[in-house]
């Protein structure tokens, strides 16, 4: 049987046809002009989902690189900063060895002024901003981190953690330093004591680097019971003795017998005559060590020898804070600075006086300059070989701070050149991704034409088989 | 006068012929149309003595030349065609609604992660808290226009639903009629072609809108049943009926007793799934996504501390929660779940802090007696009003915040030494843990050597880490102990056995409590269709959590929303948000494409139906032509019979004249 086709079942079929060739022809009419090969998800699902994700992919390696750029900004801000500082180093360097060679009052006074410029130069370094943000304040980017610098107290208030920049699935950088990692780090190190040899340092571990002067203080005078010796009026304020029972002595002789007069001397000193009537007599050591005695209730007929208990008290801070010394070995003294704690060995201590009190601080940026400053003024007056000692202190301390901005600024070198690493990984990364994307997304025009005409040939020949097939018909032949 | 009565006939039934041949060829092109014929017979002979005399032809009838399998394949193949061709529409439009470009939803998303990595890198740069707030309500903005056109698409569905039961219900009373009409023309021993073709297109027209019983269609005397057989196509069937629920959902009903039907194909069929499931579906999906969004970045916007520092009054903005039903049973549009609620309460004058934490368990524990935990806290008060709407504020003079930050001071009831230690940092562990401290030796800060203190995880029980605190040790100088926790000790002595504790949260809501209660969030929520930036946020963008201590570089929480971009906690874990959200978009390019390939195959079976029924039933003209040409002949030479009939009658006269 054969399979019958209408003329209208011809046509139906040759429009569908049609529609379907020119719905064709349009989709690919629009790859063409819009230059996407997908303009909606059911074009291809798979694609689209990449394209999705390169898109996402792309758009935040440009957040990266916009992150990249914005933190180089502020480690280079950051770096050149302290390249400056660097630079203020060698400049106090050359400025401690002339000063160390210098007599001349008025030279010394042009070192000081110089030395005054550069420690505002490092108080500008230390508190410089950008966009108002501090660069030098850890993660408190808002304050100011350091106070106090010109005149030679200063003060960190930033943080102790530095502010770090994590690229995701990449190694995280430090942009905002610490101030206290750049130019004060925690420990004094080894202090140095000058101008009183009975204090030492102690095994503590000293904080803060700022140079202190130790105050030692008398401020109590005892004897052992038997003779009858008191301390006089003026034993608070006069007696320069200190030291545990025993470590002074106070030897007695009653000559009257009835303890009216006798003599009596300390540590084996020269003899005082003394009378019963006598309430603050001076007496004075070997070693100049002066006591304040009252003789008015001598024992009648002490003759010996009487330990003396004479105690004291430390400061650091001017006589703010003090401190009884314990004559220990780790004498912990605080003062009203805060963040400086010291340790001293007062076991040898034995007279009042004053110290200077010099923290190795090899870090310190500051102190380093500050340290110079006091060297060259030398308020302590100490001696010329104190003071050429002091000079190779200043010098090496001046050689460590410089060298740890320079081991700051090899960081930041190092983390310049991974952004500049990351950059470029970025960057090829984001390159990449547009590759994909575009192999994606994009229309492959040279496919796209060839199968546009393809389909305009279809129609074509759609149409033309069409009017062929209608071109004959039996109502030709009818007469 | 048999001779003329043969000529009538053959004359009448040829005229009848080229009538239908001129009525098929008339209506070659019309829809629908079966090819007429027409069924000639011997008329009934008689008997002429011995012989049985023809007596011409007799005109039967006529019928259409109808193939009734493919009629009901096609009626059956247009049913199928209305559902998939529905779906298809709704799912293009869903495509539509989803398709991402410069400005959708995907893009926002994107562009608030990226603005979050940017504000990682400046922190303290209020433009770049503003874009992150301008991204957010962006990302609230393109949710909502996405919510909004799939509402109003199924509003559409729900008018199309009714416009098509009304195309049912008129279809079934006009099929009645003409079914009724052609059982009288058959009684009356008549064919009616014409009718059966007008029965036939309103059936597929009924057909295209709901689906049709196979076994009524094979039975021409059988009366059609559609809609899974609960719809009897008669004239006085009753009428099909919408109702709306108040959720939006729609059913159709049937008859005196509203029997809810259930379409398997034709357009209805296709409307109702495409309202009721395949829109609410992708809803869902997009809500579910929201929930995994919204509460990812809410939580640790809740959990985390702008540059303004903590709060003094916060509220939540779900309410109508049963304030004395376990939290489990409260159906909180996040989840609440067993863990803790850490709250620092900060003295504003002195900047010291105090965290406490709140076991929260939401099957014993209600909204109210969390409220009563709360208010129980020292310088901290928590009300609920009416609505269940829980606020939480301080006392004069103090702030709080849920970021678990470690408290100022320990707890130094069992050191007997005279230092003092402090904690500070940010604890970046994964796991909410205690840290136990204990000194093993004796001695005095920065001098004794060695003065070691053992960390001990008080969940695991492992020494995590032990430091010598003794000489070399600076006094107040930050030591590590745990991930991102500092500890520093003031001079002093501490004795072997001086114990303390550390709380090291890092999960400062681990049940959810906040985000379940809309509070502290970026996003605010009721139905997760539609979303609104916390207002808060808007006036005051310092409000936006940064990290976890208030530091202004402190980056942690925004580090942590980096890590929450990153995580791959959709799909069975497979996927991040990003991920996830492309992947609906892609699915639904997916379904379209496979509802076009059914579209397609339905096509190309309708097509193959389409010319198996016109190879039985189209008009061919050629074959009417030469059809015509036959009765034509047939015509003339019947008339040339009466003609000559009638001229041999004629020479009979002749000879009585």
């Amino acid at each position: 049987m054969s399979f019958r086709v209408t003329p209208h079942r011809s046509y139906e079929l040759g429009l569908s046809n049609s529609q379907s060739r020119y719905a064709h022809s349009a989709v690919l009419n629009q790859q063409v002009s819009s230059g996407l090969r997908i303009n909606k998800p059911s074009d291809d699902p798979v694609a689209q989902k990449l394209i999705l994700g390169q898109n996402a992919v792309i758009a935040r390696f440009e957040t990266q690189l916009t992150t990249i750029n914005s933190s180089r900004t502020v480690l280079s801000e950051a770096n050149e900063n302290l390249l400056d500082a660097q630079q203020l180093m060698v400049k106090a360097k050359t400025i401690a060895l002339d000063a160390s060679q210098s007599v001349e009052p008025t030279e010394r006074t042009a070192f000081i002024n110089e030395l005054d410029s550069i420690l505002s130069q490092l108080e500008q370094i230390a508190n410089s901003q950008i966009n108002g943000e501090y660069l030098f304040s850890g993660t408190q980017l808002n304050t100011q981190p350091f106070t106090g610098i010109v005149s030679g107290n200063p003060i960190y208030h930033g943080s102790d953690f530095a502010s770090i920049l994590t690229i995701p699935g990449n190694q995280a950088i430090q942009t905002h330093y610490s101030g206290r990692d750049v130019f004060q780090p925690y420990g004094s190190g080894q202090l140095t004591i000058l101008g009183n040899n009975q204090v030492q340092s102690g095994t503590g571990t000293s904080t803060g680097s700022a140079i202190t002067t130790l105050t030692l203080q008398h401020t109590s005078t005892t004897y052992a019971v038997g003779s009858g010796v008191q301390a006089g009026t003026g034993s608070v304020a006069g007696d320069t003795i200190l030291g545990p029972a025993g470590l002074h002595k106070l030897t007695i002789h009653d000559t009257s017998g009835n303890g009216s007069g006798g003599t009596v001397s300390l540590n084996g000193g020269a003899t005082f005559a003394f009378t019963n009537a006598d309430s603050n007599l001076k007496i004075t050591g070997p070693n100049g060590e002066v006591v304040f005695i009252n003789t008015q209730s001598i024992t009648p007929g002490f003759n010996g020898t009487v330990d003396i208990t004479a105690n004291g008290s430390l400061s650091i801070d001017g006589g703010v804070t003090q401190v009884p010394i314990d004559f220990s070995e780790n004498q912990l003294v605080t003062g009203t600075t805060p963040g400086i704690v010291q340790y001293f060995n007062t076991t040898n201590v034995k007279s009042t006086g004053t110290a200077v009190v010099e923290p190795a601080a090899s870090a310190d940026v500051f102190q380093a300059v500050i340290s110079l400053r006091e060297t060259i003024r030398n308020s302590e007056n100490l001696s010329a070989a104190d003071r050429e000692n002091s000079f190779e202190r200043r010098l090496k301390q001046l050689d460590a701070a410089s060298d740890k901005l320079l081991n700051i600024i090899g960081k930041q070198a190092v983390s310049l050149e991974n952004l500049d690493t990351l950059e470029t990984r970025v960057t090829s990364q984001k390159l990449n991704a547009e590759t994909i994307l575009s192999d994606a997304q994009s229309t492959d025009y040279f496919a796209a034409i060839t199968q546009l005409q393809e389909q305009q040939n279809l129609l074509m020949f759609t149409l033309q088989s069409l009017t062929t097939l209608s071109s004959v018909s039996l109502v030709d032949f009818l007469k | 006068m048999s001779l003329y009565n043969i000529g009538n006939s053959a004359i009448r039934a040829n005229q009848l012929a080229l009538q239908t041949i001129a009525n098929n060829i008339a209506n070659a092109d019309t829809e629908g149309y079966h090819r007429q014929r027409v069924s000639l017979a011997e008329s009934v002979p008689y008997q002429y003595g011995s012989l049985l005399m023809g007596t011409g032809v007799t005109v039967q009838g006529i019928s259409r030349v109808v193939d009734s399998a493919t009629e009901q394949a096609i009626a059956l193949n247009l049913s199928s065609s209305g559902r998939a061709q529905v779906q298809l529409e709704t799912l293009q439009a869903l495509e539509g609604i989803l398709t991402p470009g410069n400005s959708s939803l995907q893009s926002a998303v994107t562009d608030y992660f990226n603005k979050i990595e940017l504000l990682a890198s400046t922190p303290n740069n209020s433009t770049r808290q503003q874009e992150v707030i301008a991204a957010a309500q962006n990302v609230a903005f393109q949710l909502n226009t996405v919510q909004s056109q799939m509402g109003q698409l199924q509003s559409q569905l729900t008018g199309k639903i009714t416009d098509a039961v009304g195309q049912v219900n008129t279809l079934v009373e006009q099929i009645g009629t003409i079914e009724k009409q052609i059982q009288t023309a058959h009684a009356s021993g008549r064919s009616a072609p014409t009718l059966e073709d007008q029965r036939d297109n309103l059936v597929k027209e009924l057909g295209k809108l709901v689906d049709l019983s196979p076994a009524s269609l094979s039975h021409p005397d059988s009366q059609i049943l559609a809609a899974g057989g609960w719809l009897v196509v008669r004239q006085d069937s009753p009428k099909l009926v919408v109702q709306q629920s108040a959720d939006g959902t729609v059913q159709i009903v049937y008859g005196a007793s509203k029997t809810p039907i259930q379409p398997v194909s034709g357009e209805l069929a296709g409307l109702l799934e495409s309202q009721q499931q395949i829109v609410p579906e992708v809803r869902a999906e997009l809500e579910a996504w929201t929930r995994a969004f919204i509460g990812g970045v809410n939580k640790l916007q809740a959990t985390g501390l702008g540059a303004a520092g903590p709060q003094t009054l916060v509220s939540s903005t779900i309410g109508n929660v049963d304030p004395d039903a376990p939290l489990a049973q409260a159906n909180t549009l996040f989840p609440i779940s067993n863990g803790l609620l850490a709250v620092s309460v900060t003295n504003q004058s002195t900047g010291e802090h105090e965290t406490l934490t709140i076991a929260i368990d939401p099957s014993t524990d209600s909204l109210r007696s969390i409220v009563s935990q709360l208010d129980a806290l020292p310088h901290l008060r928590a009300t609920l009003n009416s609505t269940g709407q829980l606020t939480i504020s301080s006392e004069a003079g103090y702030a709080f915040d849920f970021a678990g930050r470690p408290s100022s001071t320990t707890n130094t009831a069992l050191i007997t030494g005279t230092t003092v230690p402090t904690v500070n940092g940010v604890y970046s562990g994964s796991k909410n843990t205690q840290l136990v401290v204990t000194a093993q030796s004796s001695g005095q800060i920065g001098v004794t050597s060695p003065l070691t203190l053992s960390v001990t995880d008080s969940v695991t029980g492992q020494v995590i880490r032990q430091i010598d605190v003794g000489a070399g040790y600076a006094a107040d100088q930050p030591v590590e102990i745990a991930d991102g926790l500092f500890i520093r000790f003031s001079t002093g002595t501490m004795n072997a056995g001086d114990t303390f504790t550390i709380d090291a949260i890092s999960d400062s809501d681990s049940s959810g409590f906040l985000t379940g209660m809309g509070i502290g969030g970026v996003f605010q929520t009721t139905d997760l269709r539609s979303l609104t930036v916390n207002p808060d946020l808007l006036s005051n963008s310092t409000k936006l959590a940064i990290g976890r201590t208030g530091n202004p570089a402190d980056v942690s929480q925004l580090n942590r929303l980096i890590a929450f971009r990153e995580k791959q906690s959709l799909n069975h874990q497979t996927e991040t948000v990003e991920d996830h959200l492309a992947s609906l978009t892609a699915n639904i390019g997916v379904s379209v494409n496979l509802q076009q390939a059914v579209t397609g195959q339905l096509d190309s079976q309708y097509q193959q139906l389409r010319n198996r029924q016109d190879s039985v039933s189209g008009v061919d003209p050629n074959e009417e032509l030469l059809s015509m040409l036959q009765f034509q002949r047939a015509f003339q030479a019947n008339a040339r019979y009466l003609s000559s009939v009638n001229a041999a009658l004629d020479d009979l006269l002749g000879l009585l004249r």
